[in-house]
């Protein structure tokens, strides 16, 4: 009788035990730690909602990069300074720190080369960093929290500085398939497992992958049927990567977005052609994994995705206006 | 000395500055160390990174990695470590290998995910077209779906290349053909799994170039190239520190010895300061000693000189004829200046030695001008001068009386001396704002020469005058200078050469306003018993006069001749015959030269003290050894010390005291 309560009880032990075991998956849970500062990255908020940081007032980073629009703006392109439109989707800020490289050509190699793009792009805030330092020098509240933080005071670098602190607090972590991947199974319904295990029969994981499910690598958009000549009406922003190595291997290539959040940042894609996350994984299979669409399994893997909306300063982004 | 101490001083310096640029070059040398270092370091940090890229790469081909965060992190942190590294010709090689791995890492990230996913759709695929196909008119196809099923997994699986490309493309075309008359939903099918196959195809290889160019990347290479020349840079440093620090090392010994040295010879400096101070001493010693004995021997003579004329001025039972009187003026005159000159080298060394005794007191300051203009009255009148004395307040001054006539006189016999016939000579004095009584002696003079003018109150300087008639030693303004600065005054001068000089000095007031009685000067001898004549009469008094110089004997026989009733004068070459008269009779009082042949009179007197007979007996030393040094020695063993030549008021009035 022993030997067998022992092994009884060996089971149970290790049952217990394996219940909270992570799982070895190619999508990794976002590590919920903060480094930066607080005061640091107080500064970088308040920098990041300051309109004067674009030439006429009017738009401030935040503008295009709202944090209850899933971190971006919810348009196909985004409206910069007058009204004027911007000529590729915004992305995401929200994990932004993530990313390899940024923007949808991965022209930045860090966030801070990346603040120079819209703070001085005509059509979007239309400024300059002499300006933009000028008018932060105006202010004696920033003259203040500046000299606090920095020797130097108010410069391009320090501003960056504060902003990229900022931008590496927006992570969102503990979002359902995250905790599901720290060993909690019932995190995530049945229907939303079999949403993910189609993730991957399909390929999707192939780029998708890693802790910000993508956001690691580049790839061309129509591997398997070329998508540009079905949509028509190419523009200079569809040529993607070339626009950077001026390689043509790299023409429609483009760094794969995160699918972090995804469910809040429609519309998708550089050119936001796909209003619903439907359509976005049927394109996504008939262009990239080069198959035929099945609708039912399209919605599995709509709800497998929505269980990637995670949560910025412990509250569930899944509340936010969709 | 100066010359030593400027070269030392200069090779301390030069040393010294040798040091500090040795240091600056140490300084220089560690931080291209550390930068060549850091270099070293920063190059090693990328070989390490690019193992890791290559590493990570290889394990997602594997599938041992399921994602790719790895490796893009590895290459987020490449970019930034070559944005870190300048670029050059040396750093070319390594930039350009890892820019090129880098490259390649990204396209084997993109192709491996189409691959994987082709793969992953081939089994799929097949599965499913041949499940359509099996109970169709097309089963045929059947066989070459297995036959590419099977070419394809031999390609994945031996990865073998462009063979294995050809032959599948060949069997793709194949089944390319046969699908012409298909029906569509069939034929779709197909083309799809064509398209993965040839996906499958194109990546296999393009994965397979791929992982060549990683695995034989120029990477170590670049390193090896990079640190070969980093090494010998560091090695460099290190020789060039080395050398560096021996030279450091050498100026530092260099230095000590210098420092050794200096100090070495600034002991023997001050060893030879010593010696010479010490020889220096000796010859004002000698000097002192020279005055002294020089103005004895000077004012032995000048005694006779001034005596006798005194006494043939004074002689009543034989008065001189009128150029008898002043024939004997000039004699008068001419040792008085003699004697003046001799009390000034005196004065001089006497100041100059710090040995110049002074007793201030308040001095009534109109007198002792009255005294001085008296005193000059006759120069100004011989040479033609009008005296005058100016208006002033009525004050009392802190000064020694002595000296003071000394300055007065000086100054207005200079002021009258160095004039010219018809000038003037004007005295006049008021009070400074300081709380000085500012004297000026104004003449109208031949002035001092603008050139001249700094030499004023040298010693022994006649700034120009050595040539002239005028008599002078060159001493009397320094003395005059010395005097008033030992009574805490002040001289100074402005003169124009053709036009005059003023001089004027300076001396502090006396705070109390106190009268004080003052003794007119008396030129007349009194009568020595002028008292006794009518109080006693006892008989005449025995006096002996010892002194050596038959001169001086004859003024003092003539002096007591006076009253040859009253004095009985009996004299004394040496001390030895002194002796011999002393232990025969008995004397009232003895007059005593110091300065005697053999036994001084010094001597003589202490050997006589010693004897009770001779204890109280008056003993009056009459010297020409005027030097302070000879009074202090004699001091108690003399009543009274007077010195040559005799001013025979005052000896009367000594005489009269002890007999």
């Amino acid at each position: 009788v022993k030997p067998v309560l022992l092994i009884l009880f060996y089971l149970l032990l290790s049952a217990a035990l394996s219940a909270d075991e992570p799982l070895n998956e190619p999508i990794l849970p976002i590590a919920d730690k903060q480094n930066s500062d607080p005061k640091l990255l107080s500064l970088g908020r308040k920098l990041f909602n300051d309109k004067r940081l674009s030439k006429d007032g009017s738009i401030s980073c935040a503008s295009c990069h709202a944090l209850n629009k899933g971190g971006a703006d919810g348009r196909t392109v985004p409206v910069g300074i007058q009204q004027q439109l911007g000529i590729i989707n915004t992305p995401t800020v929200f994990n932004s720190s993530l990313n390899f490289k940024q923007y949808w050509d991965g022209r930045a190699n860090n966030l801070s080369d990346q603040i120079d793009g819209p703070i001085q792009n005509e059509a979007e805030m239309g400024s300059n960093w002499p300006a933009v330092i000028a008018v932060l020098k105006q202010d004696p509240n920033y003259q203040k929290k500046f000299t606090q933080y920095f020797d130097n005071g108010i410069t391009i670098t320090n501003v960056k500085k504060a902003i990229v602190s900022f931008e590496h607090s927006l992570i969102t972590p503990n979002s359902r398939f995250d905790l599901y991947l720290k060993g909690n199974k019932k995190a995530i319904s049945a229907d939303e497992l079999t949403g993910y295990n189609l993730f991957k029969q399909y390929g999707c994981i192939s780029c998708h992958q890693g802790m910000a499910v993508g956001g690691n690598l580049f790839q061309k958009l129509g591997i398997m049927k070329d998508y540009f000549a079905d949509r028509g009406n190419i523009t200079k922003a569809d040529f993607g990567r070339f626009n950077v190595t001026q390689q043509e291997a790299d023409r429609f290539v483009f760094k794969v977005p995160s699918l972090r959040n995804i469910e809040l940042t429609a519309p998708y894609f550089h050119d936001g052609s796909a209003e619903t996350l439907d359509a976005a994984i049927s394109t996504m299979m008939i262009y990239q994994l080069g198959v035929e669409p099945i609708k039912s399994d399209v919605q599995l893997i709509a709800a497998f995705l929505k269980t990637l909306t995670g949560e910025y300063q412990g509250a569930g982004l899944w509340n936010t206006e969709k | 000395v100066e010359h030593r101490k400027i070269i030392t001083l200069f090779v301390s310096i030069l040393l010294i500055m040798l040091l500090a640029v040795l240091t600056w070059f140490f300084v220089n040398v560690h931080i291209d160390y550390q930068f060549h270092q850091t270099r070293i370091e920063k190059i090693r940090h990328i070989q390490q990174e690019v193992s890791d890229l290559v590493r990570n790469s290889l394990l997602v081909e594997k599938g041992e990695l399921q994602h790719f965060d790895d490796v893009a992190h590895n290459q987020q942190k490449l970019e930034n470590m070559l944005h870190n590294i300048a670029e050059n010709e040396n750093t070319q090689p390594l930039i350009s290998a890892t820019t090129q791995i880098i490259a390649t890492v990204t396209q084997i990230k993109s192709s491996h995910a189409i691959f994987r996913n082709s793969l992953l759709y081939f089994p799929r695929g097949v599965a499913t077209l041949r499940a359509e196909l099996v109970n169709s008119p097309f089963a045929s196809i059947i066989e070459k779906l297995n036959i590419l099923e099977r070419d394809v997994t031999q390609l994945i699986i031996t990865n073998s290349g462009d063979q294995s490309k050809n032959i599948l493309n060949a069997q793709v075309d194949a089944i390319r053909m046969a699908e012409s008359d298909l029906p569509e939903h069939l034929g779709s099918s197909i083309e799809q799994l064509l398209r993965h196959t040839r996906v499958l195809i194109e990546h296999s290889i393009k994965l397979k170039a791929l992982n060549k160019q990683l695995l034989n990347n120029n990477v170590n290479t670049g390193v090896q190239q990079l640190l070969d020349i980093y090494q010998n840079d560091l090695q460099h440093d290190i020789t060039e520190a080395d050398t560096v620090r021996d030279r450091f090392y050498f100026t530092i010994f260099l230095l000590i010895a210098a420092v050794t040295f200096i100090w070495w010879k600034q002991q023997e400096t001050k060893k030879a300061l010593l010696e010479e101070k010490i020889s220096a001493d000796k010859a004002n010693q000698a000097k002192s000693e020279f005055l002294s004995s020089m103005s004895h021997e000077l004012r032995t003579p000048l005694n006779a000189i001034l005596g006798f004329t005194q006494l043939l001025e004074n002689d009543a039972e034989a008065p001189l004829n009128d150029a008898q009187k002043v024939n004997i003026s000039y004699i008068s005159n001419g040792g008085k200046h003699l004697l003046s000159l001799i009390n000034q080298v005196l004065d001089l060394s006497t100041i100059e030695s710090g040995k110049a005794e002074l007793s201030i007191e308040a001095i009534h300051l109109s007198h002792s001008i009255e005294n001085a203009i008296q005193l000059v009255t006759t120069l100004a009148k011989e040479s033609d001068i009008n005296l005058q004395v100016g208006i002033g307040p009525d004050v009392y001054i802190d000064a020694d009386i002595t000296k003071l006539q000394q300055v007065l006189l000086n100054l207005l016999s200079n002021a009258i001396k160095y004039n010219e016939k018809g000038g003037s000579v004007t005295i006049d004095w008021a009070i400074t704002h300081t709380g000085f009584i500012r004297i000026k002696i104004h003449d109208t003079g031949i002035g001092i020469a603008q050139r001249h003018q700094h030499k004023v109150f040298d010693a022994f300087n006649r700034l120009g005058q050595e040539t002239s008639v005028i008599e002078g030693a060159g001493i009397g303004l320094v003395v005059t200078k010395d005097l008033l600065e030992l009574m805490g005054g002040t001289i100074n001068f402005e003169s124009e050469e053709g036009k005059g000089s003023t001089f004027w000095f300076e001396l502090p007031l006396t705070d109390t306003n106190i009268e004080y009685s003052h003794s007119s000067i008396q030129s007349a001898i009194p009568n020595l018993f002028a008292h006794q004549d009518e109080q006693n009469l006892t008989g005449p008094k025995n006096i002996l006069y010892v002194e050596d110089n038959s001169a001086n004997r004859k003024l003092m026989q003539t002096y007591f001749d006076k009253w040859p009733e009253k004095v009985n004068l009996q004299m004394a070459e040496t001390a030895e015959i002194a002796l011999e008269i002393l232990s025969k009779k008995q004397f009232d009082l003895i007059l005593m030269d110091i300065h005697l042949p053999g036994q001084s009179g010094k001597d003589l007197t202490q050997m006589l003290r010693t004897h009770p007979e001779f204890k109280n007996l008056p003993i009056i030393a009459i010297t020409a050894a005027a030097m302070k040094n000879d009074l202090s020695l004699a001091n108690g063993l003399f009543n009274v010390y007077i010195t040559k030549p005799l001013d025979f008021v005052y000896l009367t009035e000594v005489l009269k005291k002890y007999l």
